[in-house]
């Protein structure tokens, strides 16, 4: 926890943002420096009080990430196998959220470029799709079939030679 | 902006991310969501357009069967030889040598002749056999690191290896020849396998136990042996195989208590022989004289299946004699599937060796569109020819273009595969052949394959599939 402690005592300043949607949010300066957009505002001095516009991330995801900055900055360097642990679990619980947050999270990291949150939300929404028939994902992520049925027969039929299971290399020994 | 958002405008790069974390077979079921999915995964997420297809070829030249499916357990015969009206006996002198990215390597016992050929395409190459020998053990690869095909003749007189014979497709078109050392023992019928490093068989000196010799086709010489797994000392060797690309030796254990036979199936692993499955078969009381099928492990590579997926359409099997003259008319006419298979063939080519090799080229450098247009099969040479108009009503020629003709057939339609594995057969015992429709799938899901294959094909045989132990 010192550890911690240091890294947020270096960097005492409270960056502010602000949403799309003009909800103004305080964060320490070591979480804000884990998003590269605002790392580079800080650096050339456009932190100011009015606070940093973001003008495509929506109060209520941006909220979700200066959890998920403020959460991490403090626990960025120096972790004991308990706190990287408790990191862990924390992003296990940060990222459950419905379809509509995730894909809030998703732009909105990849907007802000804070790639560990890219990564979570990535990786929640790969495993989301996978376990899903076609069906259910167009279901779960709100798309609209377009394909005609007979486009749709073609893709089965190519689908059929998907009966594969991965080949080890074929070298020996 | 939140109600009208849906994970349709996911930025494009964000949505690759994803795509990149799943599997690419469960990826491939993506394609079906809508348009988008499926024009992203093909651009920029591709399923490596990888199919299984796998080809029976039974002994003794008497069918092919290509099985569609394996899941389904779906197959079809491509050729049959009672269906022929020409004698049989011919065909049972027809052998597989080998089967390596996507060509055919046969042996015809008349003549002393191999033939190569290439299904997709329906082009033969006649090679002159080594001479001097009758061909008896020999394995047809493509060699990774000079990017030829090799044909290895193992010559073996009274038991003992004489020498190992060496035809590199694309150079001088003559066998050369590596001289054994005195007393290599070697014990071919379990097999001759070959990788694209080496070929393997076992070798056998009396009182000693059975070894893995093999000749390493880089450096052109005999590599020391290696130890065969304990069980097969113990047992007995039923065959060498190649499974999922590495060496397999089944070894046969007989329970005459139970009036069973059990086959295990050991691979040649990284960390060693590992037991990876094995068979148990009912013995029946009276012995079935069924020969052993031969299943060979295609391994088409992206060039023939690029040809084939544009091919045109299958056509149903014609009559044989019509066979030969309507595929090579078909050459001259059909400008679509031959532009596509030039496109493959001029990277086949390129494997084969390039330009310089007039005649070996036929097979695969044969493919190559100009070429093949312009050429009638008289201007070939007169052996090449032979398996063309001039020699189709003989027994030979025409088997093999049945046969070309169908796996043509099966191979058009859908692309053919990058990997297909069934291995065993040729065990010991007439009576105990068993095969697997793929080794992994049949180690995953057991029995129901392992019937299917039993139901469909072997019939007279009752095998199960076991996990390894």
């Amino acid at each position: 926890m010192a550890a911690a402690t240091d890294d947020a005592g270096d960097s005492n300043e409270m960056i502010r943002v602000v949403s799309s949607d003009g909800e103004h949010f305080e964060m320490p300066e070591a979480a804000a420096n884990l998003s590269l957009v605002l790392r580079h505002m800080i650096e050339d001095d456009c932190a100011d009080a009015a606070g940093i516009p973001l003008a495509v991330v929506a109060a209520k995801p941006l909220a979700k990430i200066v959890d998920y900055c403020t959460k991490h900055a403090a626990k960025s360097s120096g972790l004991t196998i308990e706190e990287a642990e408790e990191l862990k679990r924390f992003d296990a619980e940060f990222i459950e959220v419905d379809t509509d947050m995730l894909y809030d999270l998703l732009v909105a990291a990849d907007f802000m470029g804070v790639e560990g949150l890219s990564k979570l939300a990535v990786q929640r929404t790969a495993d989301l799709i996978k376990g899903k028939t076609p069906e259910q994902n167009r279901e779960t992520f709100g798309i609209v079939n377009d394909f005609t049925p007979e486009e749709e027969e073609e893709i089965c039929k190519e689908n059929e030679w998907a009966f594969q299971i991965t080949k080890p290399p074929s070298r020996l020994c | 902006m939140e109600d009208v958002i849906s994970f349709e405008d996911l930025p494009t790069d964000a949505f690759v991310q994803i795509l990149l974390r799943i599997a690419p077979s469960k990826r491939r079921r993506l394609r079906l969501v809508c348009r988008r999915w499926r024009n992203v995964i093909d651009s920029r997420a591709p399923v490596r357009q990888s199919r299984v297809k796998t080809l029976v070829y039974l002994p003794a030249g008497t069918a092919a069967y290509v099985l569609d499916d394996l899941a389904e357990g779906c197959y079809r015969e491509l050729w049959n030889s009672a269906a022929n009206p020409d004698p049989p006996a011919c065909y049972s002198r027809v052998r597989m040598v080998g089967t390596c990215n996507g060509l055919i390597c046969l042996y015809d016992e008349c003549t002393g002749d191999i033939v190569l050929l290439n299904p997709v395409t329906g082009e033969t190459l006649d090679i002159p056999g080594p001479p001097g020998h009758r061909l008896r053990q020999q394995g047809f690869t493509y060699h990774e690191a000079t990017e030829r095909y090799k044909i290895v003749h193992l010559a073996v007189n009274e038991g003992a290896l004489e020498a190992v014979e060496l035809l590199t497709l694309g150079e001088d078109a003559s066998w050369r020849k590596m001289r054994a050392p005195a007393r290599s023992i070697c014990s071919l019928w379990f097999g001759v396998v070959s990788d694209d490093q080496a070929t393997y068989w076992i070798t056998r000196n009396t009182g000693d136990a059975d070894m893995l010799r093999s000749f390493d086709l880089t450096n052109e010489r005999l590599e020391p042996v290696r130890s065969l797994p304990a069980a097969a000392n113990k047992f007995f060797v039923g065959c060498l195989r190649k499974v999922h690309g590495r060496l397999c030796v089944g070894v046969h254990i007989r329970d005459y208590e139970n009036n069973t036979e059990i086959d295990e199936m050991w691979l040649l692993e990284r960390e060693g022989w590992r037991c990876r499955f094995y068979l148990t078969t009912r013995r029946c009381m009276q012995e079935v004289s069924l020969p052993p099928p031969v299943v060979v492990e295609e391994e088409v590579k992206e060039v023939l299946s690029e040809t084939a997926v544009s091919v045109s359409r299958p056509r149903p099997p014609e009559p044989e004699k019509e066979v030969v003259k309507r595929r090579l008319e078909r050459k001259e006419e059909e400008e679509a599937s031959e532009s596509v298979a030039s496109a493959a063939a001029e990277k086949a080519k390129a494997k084969c060796g390039g330009e310089r090799e007039g005649e070996q080229k036929a097979v695969v450098g044969g493919m190559e569109k100009g070429r093949a247009r312009t050429r009638t099969p008289e201007q070939r040479r007169p052996k090449e020819a032979g398996n063309g108009r001039t020699r189709s009503p003989s027994p030979h020629g025409s088997s093999i273009l049945a046969l070309i003709a169908l796996l043509f057939f099966a191979t058009a339609a859908t692309p053919p595969p990058s990997r297909s594995v069934i291995f065993l057969g040729s065990f010991r015992s007439p009576g105990t052949a068993a095969m697997f429709a793929d080794g992994v799938a049949a180690y995953d899901a057991g029995l129901a394959r392992g019937e299917w294959v039993h139901n469909a094909i072997l019939h007279q045989l009752n095998v199960c599939i076991h996990p390894g132990v």
